[in-house]
């Protein structure tokens, strides 16, 4: 008897949709990487990007990606406060580094800077908010975690989702450091 | 409530109304027979919740064979409108109607006849091929499917509702943009692709993975058969190619909807990069389709020669050489789009080479029927006729690989003659011998020859007939998507020969439609009693026809390329003994996302915004109900299991 | 080359695998360094490479690249699951098609850019191959 869905098989299945994933922001880099000097006269990178309030959200969510290594841990030692602790961590963290980055939106789009205004604004909100749109996916993803944690407990079910989750997470982590550098600090120059 | 919907949007045209009703009373007498021959349940269960790679395969083929249907009316449409439509005649459609005419009909033909018939074949023969029960992820199969279908329903939904796209198939801005095409028309084809795309991508996913983790014990990868390498190459294909054509559509659809400026004509925006984009998804979408076409092909040729297949390595080689290749030749596309002499001289010296695998894979079926005993099968015939066809298709191919021919001949109808002569004398002609050849396989009888054979003529003489002229129509000049010519062009008696062939077309499209039906029909006279219908070299012909739902009562183990003739050589038999099987149950997971889908995207094109948050709540929830689905699985007992086998071996 | 060896001479901890399945997992040991790491290398990105002028740029990609490989290595794993290595075979091909798409794209926009905004002589265009020697004859 073979069953169905096994761990090597999921796991090796969210790492090759994760790699079209990649292509995605593939497609949002090149695109940006064409429009970026289109500023229609508008502001360009140099004035709008803030380096140190893009340097506290990457440190965000650079502990959100260890804090989810750690809930792997505690998973893999049957730790079901520590799973609980550092999932919620990750949570927390993720969901202030998606609110800075709604409201530097919000003051880019009230100072007259939004998507609308150039080429360049359109494919910066695009590429920056599509990464956002994964946070928020992971965020959700979470939230079924806590339900079947708070319902279930901590199965053996239970920690290989989490060994999914932390995938996809740490996944979003090496996206925002692609964006980071190649979008905010070279666009700051 | 209804966003920009209102009632004038069911209102058209006689001819659209046309089309109205027979999708709407085609869609109620499909409900009314259903109910009264009380197969709801029936459906339900054994149909629509099915986990059964063999069961959704067949869906698939179910939809592609509606959307052929579709997509062929669209196509005679278009041809007997330039048939007619010369000096004073300005046939029966308006030039709006005849731009959303060949739109849908392109729309239609790739995404949801190719690529859907490509996907009900590989559902229905490559678990068994590879000798496994099933696919790794058997709901995210259900899923895909639905969200393919969900695409359909959309295009087709907006022959009822508002109206299609009148841009070309690939919508190139600035027309796409809302300026210059403030209909619903574009968002209707926007969220048809971006569904049914994401759908394929997961089952992109699926059989990769199954191709990679699932194979039978002792099958290597140099022993898998060439079908299920080119498989698992135009999967790798749809992984790096799809995720492209989302993140197009995607920024497309921000600058309808936001307001941005990707491709407009202000602001900054650069249509010539969606241009760019849309074909660097556009042309491995292309060796998509192929490449399972050329697996066929290496399947059949060795079966019906009554030879191993010449060449397996370097067959291997060539197609994993397309896979990559494919990424780097898309601006032949856009040659005129005016970019430098080394760009062009690039992209068209790698067009030139792709063509060398490509002729390397023509050669080793040559080879392998040489001194081969010849079966002229219907599966042959259709293989005769696709050599005949793709190895024009490919030098024209050539021929406008060279940036300075293709200035001549650029969206000009011998453009058009050349793509057809691939997808149709190439991929559909390639489908259609797949299908004939596995259908014993699937439906447990064969066809019937004669019909077969009528049918088979019927489409290559209509083909030789609809396409030829257009060759010679683009050398004199005319270019494509015309609604009306000039009669002193000189274009209209080729176009109205073109217009006979088109028909020819539809009759051997009939007479395919005939033959199914009549060999159901008389389906007593050709049951496949041994399994081994065309005394077949590969797995799938080593278990009864149709195949049980389990697949294989005992998962073979593999010796050698060509399993099954291996096993037959050596007179291997199984181990005695029954086991219980594990199978996934049914479930209605993949419906219910779909289902959220169509909201989702019939919310977008109507700008029912309210409806975004219901769908993808919707989709949430059911992803959280099912996380605490524990028995996903049941059990298949042994006893059963012998049973079923010796009915079939009775 | 076995890129599994890398956390593992780092931490002097062993990377363990599961008893019955193949996926590999990192230690506390292995995602500390990882995260220190790469701490390390956003603030360098951050504070450090924007004042080297004209180097600056190629410091900002370098730092970006070594950080992506800590990740890979540290936190996602790769090349320390058990042969054949799949993921790594399907993150290559990823990375090769990521590197056609991008630079092809700019290859071909700057081109067409190239043509169509700035006005050229004919002995630019005949450099940039966009005119043959015969037309600069005329």
């Amino acid at each position: 008897m073979k069953k169905h869905d096994t761990h090597e098989q999921v796991s090796f299945g969210l790492w090759v949709y994760i790699m079209s994933d990649c292509i995605l922001f593939a497609s949002l880099f090149a695109a940006y990487a064409v429009l970026h000097t289109q500023t229609a006269g508008g502001a360009g990178g140099a004035e709008l990007f803030d380096r140190s309030f893009v340097l506290i959200e990457t440190l965000i969510l650079l502990t959100s990606s260890f804090t989810c290594g750690l809930a792997l841990l505690a998973a893999r030692a049957k730790n079901t406060v520590g799973v609980w602790l550092s999932l919620l961590a990750t949570f927390a963290l993720g969901a202030t580094f998606l609110g800075m980055e709604l409201s530097e939106f919000g003051m880019l789009v009230s100072e007259g800077h939004s998507w609308a205004a150039s080429a360049f604004l359109s494919s910066f909100f695009t590429l920056v908010g599509t990464h956002g749109l994964h946070i928020f996916v992971g965020l959700s993803w979470l939230i079924a975690l806590f339900i079947y944690l708070g319902i279930r407990g901590l199965t053996p079910k239970m920690s290989k989702r989490i060994v999914y989750f932390s995938l996809f997470w740490h996944f979003l982590d090496i996206v925002w450091i692609c964006l980071f550098s190649l979008v905010y600090l070279l666009g700051s120059l | 409530m209804f966003g920009i919907l209102t009632p004038e949007a069911f209102i058209h045209g006689p001819i659209e109304t046309g089309a109205q009703l027979i999708v709407v009373g085609g869609a109620l007498s499909v409900v009314l027979l259903l109910t009264i021959t009380k197969r709801w349940k029936w459906l339900w269960t054994e149909w629509l919740t099915s986990l059964d790679a063999k069961r959704i395969g067949i869906m698939y083929l179910i939809l592609a064979g509606l959307m052929l249907a579709r997509g062929g009316v669209d196509a005679l449409m278009m041809r007997s409108q330039q048939a007619v439509a010369v000096g004073a005649g300005t046939g029966y459609l308006s030039p709006d109607h005849f731009a959303q005419v060949f739109t849908a009909h392109g729309v239609i033909m790739i995404f949801f006849v190719a690529m859907t018939f490509m996907f009900g074949l590989i559902n229905c023969i490559l678990p068994l091929q590879i000798g496994t029960r099933d696919v790794s992820f058997p709901l995210l199969n259900s899923i895909s499917f639905w969200l393919t279908a969900t695409g359909a329903v959309l295009v087709n939904l907006s022959l009822v509702v508002g109206a299609f796209a009148a841009t070309g198939w690939l919508a190139y801005p600035p027309l796409s943009e809302i300026a210059y095409s403030p209909g619903v028309g574009v968002d209707y084809y926007i969220w048809a692709l971006q569904i049914s795309g994401i759908g394929t991508l997961l089952a992109a996913v699926n059989f990769i993975v199954t191709i990679i983790k699932e194979r039978a014990p002792g099958m290597t990868l140099m022993r898998m058969p060439i079908f299920v390498w080119t498989v698992l190459g135009s999967m790798l294909l749809v992984l790096f190619a799809f995720p492209i054509l989302t993140g197009t559509m995607t920024m497309l659809a921000l600058d309808r909807v936001l307001g941005m400026h990707f491709f407009s004509t202000d602001l900054g925006g650069n249509a010539m990069m969606y241009v760019n984009l849309i074909w660097a998804w556009g042309h491995p979408e292309v060796y998509i389709l192929i490449l399972p076409a050329f697996g066929i092909f290496s399947e059949i040729v060795p079966v019906f020669s009554q030879k191993r297949l010449f060449g397996y390595t370097s067959m291997v080689v060539a197609t994993m050489a397309i896979v990559l290749l494919s990424f780097g030749v898309w601006v032949h596309h856009f040659f005129t789009m005016g970019a430098g002499a080394n760009v062009n001289a690039f992209f068209g010296i790698a067009t030139m080479v792709i063509a060398i695998p490509t002729g390397v894979k023509v050669f080793n079926w040559i080879f392998t029927m040489f001194r081969g005993r010849i079966k002229y099968t219907v599966p042959m015939l259709w293989f005769m006729g696709f050599l005949f066809s793709f190895i024009l298709g490919g030098m024209t191919g050539v021929l406008m690989s060279v940036p300075a021919v293709d200035f001549q001949l650029h969206n000009s109808l011998f453009l058009v003659a050349h793509f057809h002569n691939m997808v149709i004398g190439g991929v559909l002609f390639g489908y259609f011998c797949g299908f004939a050849y596995w259908f014993p396989k699937i439906f447990g009888f064969g066809l019937n020859e004669m019909l077969g054979k009528v049918s088979y003529w019927l489409w290559i003489v209509g083909f030789a007939m609809a396409f030829i002229p257009l060759y010679i129509l683009g050398m004199m000049g005319m270019t494509r998507r015309l609604d009306f010519v000039d009669a002193a062009s000189g274009y209209h008696p080729l176009l109205v020969l073109a217009a006979v062939g088109a028909g020819i077309i539809a009759l051997g499209a009939a007479a395919q439609f005939i033959c199914y039906a009549v060999s159901t029909f008389e389906r007593k006279r050709h049951m496949d009693r041994t399994g081994d219908y065309w005394n077949g070299r590969t797995l799938e012909w080593s278990v009864p026809s149709p195949a049980p739902f389990y697949n294989f009562a005992h998962i073979p183990t593999v010796h050698g390329r060509d399993a099954w003739w291996t096993m037959k050589e050596k007179k291997q038999t199984h181990e005695a003994g029954y086991q219980d099987i594990l199978l996934p149950k049914n479930s209605c997971v993949g419906l219910l996302i779909a289902g959220f889908s169509f909201l989702f995207g019939f919310g977008m094109v109507w700008h029912m915004w309210w409806l975004l948050p219901v769908s993808l709540i919707g989709i949430f929830v059911t992803i959280v109900v099912r996380s605490f689905a524990d028995e996903t699985e049941y059990v298949v007992p042994a006893h059963l299991v012998k049973a079923t086998e010796q009915r079939h071996h009775k | 080359m076995d890129l599994s060896v890398l956390p593992r001479i780092l931490t002097w901890l062993p990377m363990t695998k599961h008893a019955h399945t193949d996926i590999p997992h990192g230690t506390l040991g292995s995602y500390v360094l990882g995260f220190a790491l790469s701490i390390f290398l956003t603030l360098l990105a951050f504070w450090v490479a924007p004042q080297l002028g004209t180097l600056a740029v190629p410091a900002i990609v370098i730092t970006a690249l070594i950080q992506l490989f800590v990740q890979l290595i540290f936190f996602l794993h790769l090349g320390s699951e058990s042969k054949p290595r799949w993921n790594l075979v399907i993150f290559s091909i990823t990375g090769l098609i990521i590197a056609i798409v991008i630079v092809g794209t700019l290859w071909i926009m700057s081109n067409l850019e190239h043509l169509h905004m700035m006005p050229l002589t004919t002995q630019e265009l005949y450099e940039d191959g966009m005119v043959s020697p015969a037309h600069e004859l005329h």
